[in-house]
């Protein structure tokens, strides 16, 4: 593999409908919206000083980052299983391209179609909320949070590999708005009973929006715990990747 | 059956440069529940032959191509590409296959497709002399959903060639051409192989066997019922059955006439396939008298075959 064949592989991804209204329409004209709406609402509400709900703008600037670079790894999995049903996968399978090859190039063409999320939603909140954040908050709310979405990638490919043509698409979206939901990505999750919490934390979104809040939230934790959970999800979804790779030849 | 037709070719020349067979098939099967899609294959093709693979739908053929390139792990035996395991001569480069069916993406160029497969090779012929090869040079910037059935047969070829591989697998890479594109896929095809380079394509097309392979193996019901070389298969496609009561005629004294290719004999009734009916007619009045309803057929490459394949099952 090469940087050519990366290339060649991006461009495909940014051509697919669907690609940039997810990863940069939505994120950003979601994060518009939850100000218009909830900003007075949530800032009124519970918490009080140092919580995510008092900083209502920060939190789902991270959360919405979160759920673009997450909803950008997923959509790998629809391209996946259009490939997988024209056949193509078979033809890759008969170049030198390995089962750890194929996951690499798949997962780093998720993520750098990932990375105008990144960029795109903490410049909408710095235009519109003036949000103000330390150089190392900028770093979580922007590199780390893109960085974090290597196990969503890796479970858009899994997805793409399990599925067919007929349910993927129920199996990227729901899944997106499952993880989105459960992982407080559109609402700080102290505005949400405690059970909920709880709950929040069995699942990856919950630990890739943490990345942001450890760095941009007063009193919070490091980044150490989400990224060693984060990377967990990511060895045990590639295991999958690889294996599956290595079986999937069925002609379909 | 190997006695009679399996090509005195194939065992000439299966010892190869490094003395390794293109492909080695051993014992090779393939179950699908109570299908037997390859049931017990033994083969091998030397390096810089040129063997069509024929057979009816479903005799298994592109199951059989599916296990030579490692795509599909067989229940029994063995394939090896140059002495090496499947896999391992994929991981080199040294296999291009045309599979089947689909491998073209919706979303990507001719040029990009190809690009993308030169792009995992270790030693690729550059992307332009494939495109120019398989005659869709013009193409390169065309989307794959705008090309005809013939153009993506094309593009394909060119996938399968741009890994600059040792050996072809073609499974019915003509499908969908017309009779002018055919020609120049051959043309091209011979291109290849001056080379030296092996190519194994699956056809229903008899007419392609005959004129651009030099061995014929035929499938049937997941076994291989004939393996000769074309002159061979020529010679009974060109040959006349010749149908006779002669009584008292045993098998071995009609073997023993000039030209014969095949015998059939049931109590008087005898049919002879013959490469030249006027010789094995002069002999066998001669030494069979009383010989009557006499009657004289041609047989195609088609019939040729399926005696072939009757005869191959009762012995
Ligand atoms: N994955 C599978 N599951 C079940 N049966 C299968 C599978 N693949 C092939 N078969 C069966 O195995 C047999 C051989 O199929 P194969 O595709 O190898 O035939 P073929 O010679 O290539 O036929 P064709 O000329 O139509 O391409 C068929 O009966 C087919 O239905
Ligand atoms: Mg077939």
């Amino acid at each position: 593999m090469n940087l050519g064949y990366l290339g060649l592989e991006i461009r495909r991804a940014l051509r697919a409908p669907g690609t940039l209204l997810f990863t940069i329409g939505f994120p950003a004209m979601f994060y518009l919206l939850e100000m218009m709406l909830f900003k007075d609402v949530a800032g009124a509400g519970a918490g009080g000083a140092g919580t995510a709900a008092a900083d209502y703008p920060v939190t789902i600037m991270v959360g919405l980052c979160a759920w673009g670079v997450m909803t950008a790894g997923l959509l790998i999995g629809t391209r996946v299983v259009h490939e997988r049903t024209a056949g193509w996968q078979r033809q890759l399978r008969l170049t030198p391209l390995s089962g750890g090859g194929f996951l690499i190039g798949k997962v780093t063409v998720g993520m750098a179609v990932a990375l105008p999320t990144a960029i795109v939603v903490p410049v909408v909140a710095v235009l519109v909320e003036n949000v103000q954040l330390t150089p190392v908050g900028w770093l979580h709310a922007t590199l780390f949070v893109w960085l974090g979405s290597l196990p969503f990638a890796i479970m858009g490919l899994l997805i793409g590999q399990l599925s067919n043509k007929d349910n993927v698409q129920n199996f990227v979206i729901v899944g997106m708005l499952l993880l989105a939901m459960f992982g407080g990505l559109f609402m700080p999750l102290d505005m949400l009973p405690p059970w909920w919490n709880d709950l929040a934390q069995f699942v990856p979104s919950y630990w890739l929006a943490e990345i942001g809040r450890v760095g941009v939230l007063p009193n919070y934790g490091t980044i150490v715990t989400p990224a060693l959970v984060l990377l967990g999800w990511s060895v045990v979804l590639a295991a999958g990747v690889v294996w599956r790779y290595q079986r999937d030849s069925a002609r379909t | 059956m190997e006695e009679v037709l399996a090509s005195e070719s194939t065992g000439r020349r299966a010892a190869g440069r490094n003395g390794a067979a293109a492909i080695h098939i051993s014992g090779l099967k393939k179950h699908y529940g109570a299908v037997r899609a390859v049931d017990g294959i033994d083969l091998s093709i030397a390096p810089g032959e040129v063997v069509a693979l024929l057979g009816p739908n479903g005799a298994g053929k592109s199951t059989a191509v599916d296990m030579i390139l490692g795509l599909t792990k067989p229940d029994e035996g063995e394939v090896t590409i140059f002495g090496k395991a499947p896999k391992e001569a994929v991981a080199h480069g040294t296999i291009g296959a045309m599979l089947q069916s689909g491998a073209l993406l919706d979303d990507a160029t001719v040029g990009e497709m190809v690009g993308m497969v030169a792009s995992l090779h270790r030693k690729p012929m550059p992307v332009k002399e494939a495109l120019r090869r398989a005659g869709i040079a013009d193409l390169v910037k065309r989307r794959s959903t705008r090309l005809s059935g013939g153009q993506k047969q094309r593009v394909r070829y060119a996938v399968a060639l741009v890994s600059d591989p040792d050996l072809l697998i073609l499974d019915e890479p003509t499908a969908a051409m017309d009779v002018g594109t055919r020609r120049e896929f051959w043309l091209s095809m011979q291109e290849f192989t001056a080379a030296g380079r092996t190519v194994v394509f699956a056809t229903h097309y008899l007419e392609e066997a005959e004129e651009f392979a030099d061995r014929v193996i035929f499938m049937k019901s997941g076994k291989i019922v004939a393996d000769g070389s074309v002159a061979e298969v020529q010679a009974l496609a060109a040959g006349r059955t010749l149908h006779a009561k002669i009584p008292g005629a045993t098998r071995s004294e009609i073997e023993a006439l000039p030209a014969v290719a095949d015998v059939d004999v049931r109590h008087d009734k005898v049919v002879i396939v013959s490469s030249s009916s006027d010789t094995t007619l002069r002999a066998l009045l001669a030494r069979f008298p009383n010989a009557r309803d006499i009657e004289i057929a041609g047989v195609s490459l088609d019939e040729a075959f399926i005696t072939l394949t009757s005869n191959i099952n009762k012995s």
